[in-house]
């Protein structure tokens, strides 16, 4: 066995994981032989020992204090199978106007009439739209009058 | 100290009330599910420390610890009605933790003011009051012991967050594969290789110092 198959399984080895019994052997032997992986089980062997011997955090006396008026605060606030969160509230509240403002629009809106036996004539759709026509008769001062206008106007609207 | 009686799950048969203390935890959580509120006080008792050393030792700040922990707790409180009571508690509960000390690791790689805020306290830590110590030792001996639990301290703060909470599970928690799978969200292989990993940079860190 070389080095690197021993660091390959040695968690399962350390962890007692490793079942086939000739890996198992071969693991033992090399650990036996070789003085670098050796050192390696040592310094985890010896520096999770000083880490397991390390002096545990304790919780300050107030811990357990804070943490009761935060659930007193949650309990009243922000039980789920009591009163609506916040979000919940305002999510309904946007629901609520919502439907509201349909059922209004809905209401409001002036009826139009059934499609069933009123027709309306469509627009005619000109094809090639030419000058809009301009009936000299109704414009004031005569005929003469207007061309006199029609001539002496640069306007482009009646232009042909 | 409360009893309990009519919600154990363990010795359903026996009619004498127990005490909280008595029951293991599924009984505990359902002694608080139907309506004894001092069960979870009992939760509390059992798992703050273990839980406070797991964050502590994760995320490498005792106070932001302390305030995660608080808010595990206050989760369990708000949840506990969805937790499935076939399946354990404790890994119910180091998964919340889990969960949050990932989240803290985030927003802190995101916040450099937390980050330095951290790394002043910890600092800060360095320069506390000496204080004596067993007189029995040789001052060879002392020094090498604080040295290397300093080391080894360090050691696991150098390991990155995903190896770091792997191999704090297994070493410190002694926890399973399969619990640790479970609470981190990987498989069975990927806790494997992480704890390969974490186990190596350890070593190859402190070797050099144990000689």
């Amino acid at each position: 066995m070389r080095c690197p198959d021993f660091l390959e399984r040695y968690s399962d080895f350390r962890d007692g994981r490793l079942t086939d019994r000739v890996w198992l052997q071969q693991m033992q032997q090399h650990l036996k032989a070789c003085p670098h992986c050796q050192r390696f089980h040592a310094a985890i062997r010896e520096g999770v020992e000083v880490l397991r011997g390390l002096e545990p955090a304790e919780p300050t006396p107030a811990f357990r204090q804070a943490l009761r008026a935060r659930l007193a605060d949650g309990a009243s606030s922000a039980d789920p199978r009591g009163a609506l969160a916040p979000g919940a509230i305002a999510v309904a509240t946007l629901l609520a106007v919502a439907a509201t403002l349909l059922i209004y629009e809905g209401l409001a809106r002036p009826r139009r009439p059934s499609l069933a036996g009123s027709r309306q004539s469509l627009p005619v759709v000109i094809v090639n739209p030419s000058a809009p026509f301009v009936s000299f008769a109704a414009a004031g001062g005569g005929q003469q009058g207007l061309l006199a206008r029609w001539a002496s106007s640069d306007s482009e609207a009646i232009a042909p | 100290m409360s009893t309990v009686t009519g919600t154990q799950r363990t010795s359903p048969s026996r009619a004498a009330p127990r005490t909280l203390g008595e029951l293991d935890d599924s009984a505990v959580v359902a002694a608080h599910l139907g309506g004894h509120p001092e069960a979870f006080e009992e939760l509390v008792e059992r798992y703050q420390k273990r839980l406070l050393n797991f964050v502590y030792r994760t995320i490498g700040d005792r106070e932001r610890a302390e305030d995660l922990v608080q808010e595990v707790f206050i989760r369990v409180h708000r949840h506990l009605h969805r937790f499935d009571q076939s399946k354990k508690f404790s890994t119910w509960i180091y998964t919340i933790a889990s969960n949050l000390a990932k989240n803290e690791l985030r927003n802190r790689s995101r916040n450099p003011l937390v980050l330095f805020q951290a790394m002043k306290r910890s600092w800060e830590a360095d320069h506390r009051p000496l204080q004596f110590e067993d007189p029995h030792h040789r001052p060879d001996d002392l020094f090498r012991k604080r040295h290397l639990k300093d080391l080894v301290e360090w050691a696991v703060a150098q390991l990155p967050p995903h190896h770091r909470e792997v191999f704090v599970l297994r070493e410190l928690e002694g926890k399973s594969y399969e619990d640790i799978a479970e609470i981190t969200h990987c498989h069975l292989g990927t806790v494997k290789s992480r704890l390969n990993r974490a186990r190596n940079r350890f070593a190859q860190i402190i070797a050099p110092h144990l000689d």
